[in-house]
């Protein structure tokens, strides 16, 4: 996962303070509670305002023939119950339910990052739902065990099945929806299966990290139960509405296989089962009813839907019967624990990572030309741009502090000031760089019969060196100790003029330079006086002189000239 | 530690290793003025040096577009040749 992860927009979301996704990612712990809201919000919408949805429902489906009855027979069964309920005001809350649907539908058609973001976004929601599907079916458990008939349990099972998937996928590669889907399943089974007891809620909680983790690939933390269902919400998703049906069906052979399972053995959530036998088998008939749907060329739209409504069904039963072979297999509270710790961690990890990533992204831009895919040689041209900028801006300053020493009238202030460049700069810069000898610049002026011959190639003895101009002795002092600091810094900047992510136009010439940078030096032990002893040259000389080798010459030549002109003038 | 288990198979399927990405983080933290001086102990993040890395360059190129405004300025006021010379210095930093 690196930086190309596309920065996807989330328009619609209302109670979710998030505008993209690593702010929803950055902010998914801060906006739990928001999620805790409204998904409370949706459990009791849910209960509530059931007749709003069916009636919703039903133009939506009324092209799919079968399905239609079958949902319509659902609800009405439904309804009688349902109407000593108060009607509360459903509309709003109804609304922000569907709000909060179709953005749980956004990420999913990210390729990339869906992963992460449903994991991150939906994990800490899902315990809220089991809470609050508990309490929603707690109510109407109680009239179960009562004595109730089973058509609340029914009401319940089908409010849970009914309710996130309003809005449709916009692409047909839903895995992860499923996987979504399948979570809010869970939650909602959950939320049934509570009420028979203490160790069914254990069960859950494993559960919930289960599915958690069969989310992610980099875990694969559970192998079967996560494989069987891949491969289930797989076979909804690729297979057509053929094998939907096929697998709608075997999902109701698991269920009724379920039902006869021993563990929960308790009456009210033996009603639970039978109910949900009949509710997974009118979507096997509805499933069925969709097939001439699809052979009448109905519009894609429509098919998926239905498609989608099977997968949830089935990857409903494939919970339970993971919830059963969960229960068999491993009924230590260790290995939940256990499970439960990787899956924390797991997700600080992935938190960690995405902030990585997502200051890798803001470097990326930081840095021009830089077109590196992996993070490896991104922090490289990171590193070397810094250093370059650095360096940068090192000589910018210089040359800012440079300017004003090149009026006359500023030509005292010039010994403090290279002392102070050489100090900085010398002592920062200068420590492993070719250090150019100290009467080597002082020796310049003297050196013009050997730079006569030598100039054409090697421009700095060429210069004419100014010597200093005043005769008394502090201010030679001054000079002298000036001198080799400002030497230094001239080589060093010499030797450092090397950004290698630059063009660089006299990097051969640097070499070349350097290497030719002892040659003056016997020269110079061979003129034992050096400046001092020289007749001042004219100012207009040497500001002539200085020109013309400028012109004449390379750059780093020219910027030697400046330092040594500059600590001369 | 589970930290570790799940590090390792994460690492194994990226192109480089976490260690690796740790030593780069390390040199850049090193070219960081903030955090230059942070001991070896104190462990920063990976992701507070890539953003303090950030505003650092960020912080680099407003000095650099200071510094050259000055310059240009400085250089106006300057003969001609002098100008010539430093800013043919400068522009081939």
């Amino acid at each position: 996962m690196n930086h190309f992860v596309p920065v996807f927009e989330m328009e619609d979301d209302d109670g979710i303070p998030s505008s993209s996704a690593f702010n929803g990612l950055k902010k998914s712990s801060a906006s739990e509670d928001d999620i805790m809201e409204l998904l409370w919000q949706n459990g009791q919408v849910v209960v509530q305002s059931q007749t709003q949805r069916s009636l919703k429902r039903s133009p939506k489906h009324d092209g799919g023939g079968g399905l239609n009855p079958a949902d319509h027979s659902a609800f009405k069964e439904i309804r009688p119950s349902f109407h000593d309920h108060p009607a509360l005001p459903a509309p709003h809350l109804f609304m922000q339910e569907d709000e909060m649907a179709s953005w749980l539908h956004y990420p999913i058609h990210e390729p990339n990052f869906d992963q992460d973001l449903c994991a991150d976004l939906l994990y800490p929601a899902a315990p809220c739902i089991t809470a609050a599907l508990t309490a929603a079916t707690g109510t109407a458990s109680a009239t179960t065990n009562v004595g109730g008939p089973p058509v609340r349990p029914l009401q319940n099972q089908h409010l849970a099945v009914a309710r996130p998937p309003i809005p449709p996928p916009r692409k047909p590669d839903v895995v992860q929806n499923f996987a979504h889907f399948s979570r809010h399943r869970a939650a909602a089974v959950r939320g049934n299966m509570a009420e028979s007891g203490p160790s069914n809620s254990k069960t859950v909680v494993r559960e919930s990290t289960v599915v958690d983790s069969s989310d992610t690939p980099a875990l694969r933390l559970n192998s079967r139960v996560s494989e069987a269902f891949v491969a289930a919400s797989i076979s909804d998703n690729l297979g057509g509405t053929l094998s939907v049906s096929a697998a709608g069906v075997s999902g109701g052979a698991g269920h009724g296989a379920m039902a006869a399972g021993p563990s929960t053995s308790t009456k009210t959530t033996k009603d639970v089962m039978t109910c949900e036998m009949t509710v997974t088998s009118s979507p096997g008939g509805s499933s069925s009813s969709a097939v001439p749907a699809t052979q009448s060329q109905r519009t894609e739209d429509r098919k998926r839907k239905g498609r989608e409504e099977e997968g949830e069904y089935h990857s409903e039963d494939a919970e339970f019967e993971s919830v059963e072979v969960k229960k068999q297999a491993r009924g230590s509270t260790s290995s939940n624990k256990r499970s439960r710790a990787a899956e924390v961690h797991n997700l600080s990890e992935r938190r960690r990572r995405d902030r990585i990533n997502e200051k890798m992204r803001a470097l990326q831009e930081l840095i021009p030309r830089c077109n590196k895919s992996d993070k490896a040689s991104m922090l490289d041209e990171a590193i070397e741009y810094l250093k370059s900028l650095q360096l940068q801006v090192q000589m910018m300053s210089m040359g800012c502090s440079m300017v004003p020493m090149m009026f006359p009238g500023v030509q005292q202030y010039m010994p403090p000031m290279g002392m102070g460049m050489g100090m900085g700069m010398g002592m920062e810069m200068g420590m492993n760089r070719p250090m150019m000898p100290f009467p080597n610049v002082l020796a310049g002026g003297s050196l013009q019969s050997a730079a006569a011959h030598l100039g054409q190639r090697f421009p700095v003895p060429a210069f004419q060196m100014p010597p200093v101009l005043h005769p008394d002795a502090s201010r030679i002092q001054v000079a002298n100790q000036s001198d080799p600091m400002l030497s230094t810094l001239g080589a060093s900047t010499l030797g450092q003029q090397r950004p290698p992510n630059f063009p660089d136009p006299y990097q051969q010439f640097l070499g070349l330079h350097q290497m030719q940078m002892p040659i003056p030096m016997p020269q110079n032990q061979l003129i034992p006086q050096p400046s001092t002893s020289k007749p001042s040259s004219s100012p207009g000389g040497e500001h002539g002189d200085g020109h013309q080798s400028g012109t004449f010459f390379h750059l780093v030549s020219l910027q030697f000239t400046v330092i040594v002109w500059i600590t001369t003038t | 530690m589970s930290s570790r288990r799940s590090r390792s198979r994460q690492s194994g399927s990226s192109r480089i290793s976490e260690d690796q990405l740790l030593d780069l983080v390390t040199k850049l933290q090193q070219l960081l003025p903030e955090l230059r001086n942070s001991r070896r102990a104190d462990k920063v993040p990976a992701a507070k040096v890539l953003q303090e890395t950030c505003n650092y360059i960020r912080s680099l190129h407003r000095e650099v577009d200071d510094l050259s405004e000055r310059l240009s300025g400085l250089l106006e006021t300057t003969d001609s040749a002098q100008a010539a010379l430093i800013r043919s210095l400068l522009n081939y930093n």
